[in-house]
């Protein structure tokens, strides 16, 4: 059954065929969540969230790009999650690390050894932590377009602003985030670091 | 002045420069901005290190998913059920604390007036009392009034007064009898369901009586205890003109043959009286007493139809959870 098919079976109420949408998009509905969230727990949170928001409002959903529509629901249950966690500032030093969840498959260089593999780690960390103190809307759209590859009119789509704030907000984040991982550059080994022609 | 053009368009650049490596620019953008990269090398540079940035972004592998989030089906029916039963449960429970808690009050009302029954008793009782003692009195003491009817016959006139305060007072109030004739007392042991009352006769005040605060009764009450007369005299002579006052209309007719008997005491009556008034049985129970009686007894059905009910609900509570439980399962 083709997408469409489901996403008609599923307004209508069909479980099975919604879960079939939710097995297509669940990992990346995941993998934004959790570059959003920077926390396993959280982002399993939203995700669940969203799925069963989006199976409400199945009714609602007027055509268009459907991982758009789903993508703006993650990131609502995103944004959820952040102001849950303000309210609820995490206190153990545990939450206050952000350790790399285990890649999809083992990417490890059959030529790399373990210690290149704890460092590659350790720079995916900080990654991951500077993309956690760029401003919310600012990181939303950096991982939408660098992490998950989606194009400046589909950004406009899932965050409902305007291609001109789209590209500044995703100009800011990139130079921020630049300007973070060469602050970091004296704490990693020269392969990984950012260099300056 | 051209310092700060080329500044505002290295600056102009520089925002663009994100876009540029993504190709969203407009041709003409375009071409402004490689023209300033290739007299800029700070822009240059930037450029360089946005481009490894966006390629480090790149490489973050996916994360794998802890667990499907697909969503559960929902059942049809096991759900409302539960859902049922837990709301039945939930209901009963309230339910029987309701019930309990309106057994705690009913019981609480019980124990209260049950409680306060001799001293709620005491106004009625006092009214009775002092008719039961006319009662008794006529009945018991008509010789002594047709003994001294002939010698006081002229003391009839002074009694009116007497009279009139001896009918009205056990009508009107208690209080109005008190101070005519016997001070109404609770007894000293309120516990008992009835309210025993003591009947003091007023022209015998003790001095422990006086000591409590008891009013001695007015000189204008008792019109008939001359000064220099006994104290033992007094009581009776009170007495008899209250009897007087009471039977004179009724009894002293058919009583008229009898002899006084000349053994009967003039101190040894009230006494008597009083002795006899808390035992012997009310004749005519009073009014106010027969629904009091009634609501002790409809008191106490509505307490056994409460408990019944709370025991009733509290096994309906317990078999609505086990049941629910079973459900959880």
């Amino acid at each position: 059954m083709d997408e469409k098919a489901l996403i008609d079976a599923a307004r209508r109420g069909d479980v099975g065929s919604f879960n079939q949408l939710v097995l297509s998009y669940q990992s990346m509905a995941y993998n934004l969540a959790y570059r959003i969230l920077s926390d396993r727990d959280a982002a399993a949170d939203a995700t669940q969230d969203a799925f069963l928001s989006a199976f409400k409002a199945m009714g609602k959903f007027r055509g268009g790009s459907f991982k758009a529509w789903l993508l703006r629901i993650v990131t609502n249950a995103c944004y959820d999650q952040l102001r849950l966690k303000q309210r609820r500032p995490a206190t153990s030093l545990d939450a206050l690390l952000v350790l790399e969840p285990a890649p999809v498959q083992s990417l490890t260089d059959p030529g790399e050894s373990p210690e290149e593999y704890v460092v590659r780690q350790e720079l995916r960390g900080a990654i991951q932590v500077g993309i956690g103190i760029l401003p919310p809307e600012q990181r939303i759209a950096l991982v939408l377009s660098d992490v998950q590859g989606l194009s400046y009119q589909e950004i406009a789509e899932v965050t409902g602003a305007s291609l001109g704030t789209v590209k500044s907000r995703l100009s800011r984040a990139r130079s921020k985030l630049r300007d973070f991982l060469l602050e970091q550059r004296e704490l990693l080994p020269s392969r990984y670091r950012l260099k300056n022609e | 002045m051209f310092d700060r053009l080329f500044k505002s368009e290295h600056q102009r650049v520089a925002e663009m420069l994100s876009a540029y490596l993504d190709g969203e620019l407009l041709p003409k953008e375009q071409a402004r901005v490689e023209k300033h990269l290739a007299r800029c090398a700070d822009c240059a540079q930037n450029l360089h290190t946005l481009r490894q940035t966006v390629a480090l972004l790149g490489q973050l592998p996916p994360v794998a998913v802890p667990r499907s989030f697909a969503i559960r089906p929902v059942p049809a029916a096991p759900r409302p059920s539960l859902f049922q039963m837990r709301r039945t449960y939930v209901y009963l429970r309230a339910s029987t604390a309701v019930a309990t808690i309106l057994l705690a009050v009913v019981l609480a009302g019980d124990a209260f007036f049950t409680g306060l029954a001799p001293a709620r008793q005491v106004a009625a009782p006092a009214v009775e009392v002092v008719r039961e003692v006319e009662v008794e009195k006529a009945v018991v003491e008509t010789v002594v009034v047709e003994k001294e009817v002939a010698v006081e016959k002229q003391v009839v006139e002074t009694v009116v007064v007497e009279k009139e305060v001896a009918v009205e007072a056990p009508i009107e109030a208690p209080v109005v009898e008190s101070e005519s004739a016997y001070v109404a007392t609770p007894s000293p042991a309120p516990a008992e369901d009835k309210g025993e009352l003591v009947l003091t006769p007023k022209p015998l005040p003790t001095p422990a009586m006086a000591a409590k605060g008891i009013e001695t009764a007015p000189a204008a009450v008792t019109p008939s205890t001359p000064e220099g007369e006994t104290l033992a005299e007094a009581p009776p002579r009170r007495g008899e003109e209250r009897i007087e006052a009471t039977t004179i209309p009724t009894t002293l007719p058919a009583d008229a043959g009898v002899t006084a008997e000349p053994a009967f005491t003039p101190t040894a009556m009230p006494t008597a009286v009083a002795e006899v008034l808390p035992s012997t049985p009310l004749p005519q129970e009073p009014a106010a007493a027969r629904p009091s009686r009634l609501g002790l007894v409809l008191w106490r059905v509505v307490e056994a139809g409460l408990l019944s009910l709370v025991l009733v609900l509290a096994i309906a509570t317990l078999v609505a959870k086990r049941r629910q439980n079973i459900g959880w399962r």
